[in-house]
């Protein structure tokens, strides 16, 4: 009798190690798909391209149309641009516990946006915008880093992020907002 | 020879293993998941 023809033995004991691991398995899957329906928790979707040797010229990332800007009914949009080797505009500052949507495109290659210690992170390839929507819940300073090897100067393409508790956001005059 | 009907079971220190080996993995990842991951800001 061939080897291939024997019947697959396995021990009683590892069954039951099997039944286990699956049933781990099934109760992680089952939460991430829990928490992905019901509370909206999905990687950023969405396509949209962009010519990225023209950002200059685009409506919303030209150089005066960058930062932090706050739409009438109170969405907090942040627009970004990545470029060797930092994020412009340089030093960006936002609400504790808001919604607040990130717009990024790359004017050269490719990017990877990266906030430690936060949920914050997303690539930026060139010709397309990147889109994250998250809240930060603790005010404090961040660092805004590249994480995706971009040349040369990797190393040292950083900005700062600052995250303001509500009160300080609301005392803040709208000139201020903008970085 | 005849069998002894108790091998056929598990050992009583296995079960403890495994219970201990799941329920640290369970309960590890669900600390990563609802403790650090979604109190850092839901990504969408």
């Amino acid at each position: 009798m061939s080897s291939s023809s024997r019947p697959l033995h396995i021990d009683p004991l590892e069954k039951k190690w099997l039944k286990v691991a699956f049933a781990l398995i099934a109760l992680f899957v089952g939460v991430i798909l829990y928490t992905g329906f019901f509370q909206h928790v999905h990687p950023p979707g969405g396509m949209e391209t962009i010519d990225s040797a023209a950002l200059h010229l685009s409506e919303e990332f030209a150089e005066d149309r960058l930062g932090v800007s706050v739409a009438p009914d109170g969405a907090i949009k942040v627009t970004l641009v990545a470029a060797r080797y930092g994020f412009y505009p340089r030093s960006i500052k936002v609400p504790a516990g808001r919604p607040i949507t990130f717009r990024i495109a790359s004017a050269d290659v490719l990017h990877g946006l990266h906030v430690p210690m936060t949920n914050l992170a997303t690539m930026v390839v060139p010709g397309y915008i990147s889109t994250v929507t998250t809240r930060f819940p603790k005010p404090g300073e961040y660092p805004l880093l590249c994480n995706e090897y971009c040349g040369m100067g990797h190393d040292h393409m950083w900005s700062q992020l600052q995250v303001v508790s509500q009160e300080d956001w609301d005392a803040l005059t709208p000139s201020s907002k903008e970085p | 020879m005849k069998e002894n009907p108790r091998d056929d079971r598990s050992p009583r220190g296995t079960w403890v293993l495994l219970c201990l080996v799941a329920l640290a993995m369970a309960v590890g990842w669900l600390f990563l998941y609802f403790g650090v991951f979604l109190p850092r800001g839901l990504i969408s």
